[in-house]
This record gives structure tokens, sequence and C-alpha cells, in this order.
């Protein structure tokens, strides 16, 4: 699983040289490159549109434009270690995410038909409820805040992750982290009081 | 993964968000990515490596290469054409342009400048390219090159100058001699013993009156340049000294 702690943050030497030789192998344009990227980072990519956009096919439409994107511009990644490799296409995602908010093709709705429930369909829904309450209340942080957010709660980023991948110091995010946590929990109080 | 600190209906509603994202793709949505992805690549490695300005437009780009490569030629064969055309030919703002260029430069020395373009310029009129108009740059060269020259008159500038000037004196005087009408920088009708400054090209006048000379001028009884010892070195009875200014002709013989 992508999001396994183990699997995230023990990427040992073999690993590294795995995504770089990957990289390079998609800097000179052969499929089995960007096929060993996209097993790596699909997930990712998908759990950071799936978070901000609320909308399974949305997701996966910006997902794919994110792969597609990523193809005219993977020579401009230099650092190729998981980190940068991952913020690289996260940078990618969050403009695609952008794009198509501004288009204004959102589509409401949770997308509960996406996969089939697994476990109390009460339980599933009542989740997908709070989460769709949780994104709509982001509307009231900034770009850079939902962004730590996601990272940070969705991706499980640490703090130094998300200090490195941002170009942003650890108390910088630490701060920004804190006003968004105080913006969100301001935005959701209301809804929870009616 | 959410902070104990957190608010427990916030840690939990984050839970919820976090939980909800984390759903794993669809699978044909996945394969149908992957695809995509696949056929961008194909279609970027068949058209190779990054193409060039003028072949971003395959099919404009032979048209846009040959457009510019012909502007750049014909600007190019212009600039070599007039670079150092005759005065009064359609070419000659191009070296004009080209002088004023030269003079701009940063660090260019304007009373080098100037004589080289005097002296361009009496060798136009000794070619009789125009010698009446390529006279009159001449002295307007050398009055700029006075304006410009250093007040050490030891300087090899200074010998230059009066070389030039001696030279544009001649010529005006032979073109004078061959043309009935007068060289566009001739002297006054009547000039006097004090004043040999010919109009126009007066950048400094000479004292009378025992007036020190801001201009260049000879000492008395030095012998001048452009005056070939024929106004005497000067010595009017007015006491003051002869002055000479540049472009300054001989006064006529009586």
């Amino acid at each position: 699983m992508i999001f396994d702690e183990t699997h995230r943050g023990g990427a040992n030497l073999a690993d590294t040289n795995r995504l770089t030789q990957a990289v390079e192998a998609a800097q000179r344009g052969e499929a089995h490159g960007w096929s060993a990227l996209f097993e790596r980072f699909y997930a990712d990519v998908h759990a950071y549109a799936l978070a901000r956009l609320g909308d399974v096919t949305a997701a996966e439409d910006v997902t794919q434009d994110v792969f597609v994107a990523a193809v005219t511009s993977i020579k401009t990644l230099r650092d190729r270690r998981e980190p940068a490799v991952q913020a690289w296409f996260l940078h990618i995602c969050r403009h695609k995410v952008v794009d198509h908010i501004r288009r204004g093709s959102r589509q409401r709705g949770l997308g509960l038909e996406a996969q089939p429930p697994m476990g109390d369909p009460g339980a599933i829904a009542e989740m997908h409820l709070e989460a769709d309450r949780v994104r709509t209340a982001m509307v009231e942080l900034t770009e850079d805040q939902r962004d730590i957010l996601v990272r940070r709660f969705v991706l499980d980023q640490s703090l130094e992750d998300v200090a490195a991948t941002t170009r942003r110091s650890v108390g910088a995010v630490k701060s920004m982290q804190h006003r968004a946590l105080e913006s969100l929990r301001r935005a959701l109080r209301p809804k929870r009081a009616a | 993964m959410t902070d104990w600190m957190i608010d427990p209906h916030l840690s939990a509603s984050l839970d919820a968000w976090r939980e909800s994202s984390r759903r794993a793709p669809r699978r044909h949505a996945r394969e149908r990515a992957h695809d995509a992805m696949l056929d961008v690549v194909v279609a970027a490695s068949r058209r190779g490596p990054a193409r060039s300005f003028f072949s971003l437009r395959p099919r404009f780009g032979h048209a846009g290469l040959i457009a510019s490569t012909a502007t750049i030629v014909a600007a190019a064969s212009v600039a070599a054409a007039g670079w150092n055309a005759p005065p009064g030919s359609a070419l000659f703002v191009v070296r004009a342009a080209r002088q004023g260029v030269m003079l701009k430069l940063p660090g260019s020395n304007d009373a080098t400048l100037h004589l080289e373009f005097a002296e361009q310029s009496l060798a136009d009129a000794r070619e009789r390219i125009n010698p009446a108009q390529s006279l009159t740059d001449a002295s307007a060269e050398l009055a700029a090159a006075f304006s410009e020259l250093s007040s050490d008159q030891t300087s090899p500038l200074w010998a230059r100058y009066r070389l030039d000037e001696a030279t544009l004196v001649t010529d005006e005087s032979e073109l004078q001699t061959e043309s009935p009408t007068p060289a566009p920088t001739s002297a006054p009708p009547e000039p006097t013993e004090d004043d040999h400054t010919p109009a126009g090209t007066k950048p400094a006048q000479g004292g009378g009156d025992g007036e020190e000379s801001a201009g260049p001028t000879t000492s008395q009884g030095s012998p001048s340049p452009s005056g070939g010892g024929d106004d005497g070195g000067g010595g009017g009875d007015d006491g003051g000294g002869s002055s000479h200014s540049p472009g300054q002709s001989p006064p006529p013989d009586d």
C-alpha cells in the first residue's frame, strides 16, 4: 500500500536507485521508466486530487492529466530523489486541481458509486458527508494552506518533508498549518452547530 | 494521522476527510491514465528531440527561415554599402548613423573620431565625390574635433588637427579656384585681419584687444597650419594676437 509508513519512510538504497533509473529512463522517453513512475506515484497523485476535489471521476481525470503533462516536462526534473519526484508530481497536480476548479467543472457529489461500500454503508456515507464538509470549509483557506493540509493529513508527510518540498522552513510550515487548522475549525463550527 | 492537540471534532473531521480521499482508484481509470500517458510518451519519442524555433511550425518553418535569412542579408548589404557612402548618396544616412553610433559608444575618443571623420570627408573631396559637401562635412567635423581636443597643444591630436585644417583650407582654395561659385565653407566675403573665423565654424573666438583666445590659437609669429604664413602671423593694429579657429580659411589674397 502506497501509504504504508514503512514503505514511505524506508526507501532504501535499492529503491532510491530504482527510482533514479526510472526517472532517467523516463527522461530518455522510455516507456518502462514511465510505467515505473506511474506505479509509484499514481496513488499519491490520485489521493491529492481526490482530497481537494472530492469527486472520484474528476480526481481520476485530473490524475490522468497530471501524468500526461509530466511527460512533456520531465526534462526539467533535476533532483531524482523520491521526495523531490513526489513533490514534482504533486506540484503538477496542484496546478491541475486549481485549473479544474477554475474551469468550474467540479461536479458536486461524493462519488459513492465509484467503489462498492466495504463495511457499514451508513458509516461510510457519514464519513463521506463529513469529508465533503471539510472540503467545503476549506474554501475559506488559502491555496497554500489547503496544499499543506493535504500533504500533512492525507498524504501523511512529515513537517520536514513538507518544508523541504515546499521550500519553507519547518517553523513556517508549522505556523501555516496552525493557522489553517484554526480557520478550518472556525469554518466547520457553525455547520456543526446548525 | 492527526495531532492529539487538535480539537476532537476537527480531528474526527480530518480523519473522515483522509479516509474518504484515500480510496483506491478504480482499475479502469488507472489503466486509462496509464495508456494515455504512454501514448504521449510514444508520440513524443516519434517527434524526436526538442524542436528549434523554426521547426515549431514545420509547415511555415522554411518560409520563416528564408524570410529571416533574406532580411538579415538585406540589412547586412545595406550596412556594407552604406558604411562609407559618399555624401549626397542615398546611403549616406547609413554612414552618418554609423558615425553617430561610434561617437556614442562608451570609451570612445570623440576628438580622434571626429578627426577620422573629417579625414574621410577630405579624402572624399580629393576623389571629387561631391567635393563641396565633403568639405562642408570636413569643416563641421574639424569644428567638433576642436571642441573635444584637450588644452594640451603638444598633444599629437593637435598636430593632426592642424594638418587636417591645412588640408581643408587648401582644398577649399582649390575648389574656389575651379568653381566660380563659393564653396560652402569659404571664408566670409570681407574678412578682416582680426577676424579670420569663417561663418558657421566658430567653436572659439580669438580675442581682439589683447585678450587671450579661448580657442586653439597659434602663437604669434609661429607658423600657422592654416594660414601658411599668408596672414603674416597676425599682429594687427589693435595689438591683438592672430586667432585661428577650426575650419578657418585663409583670407583671400588682396
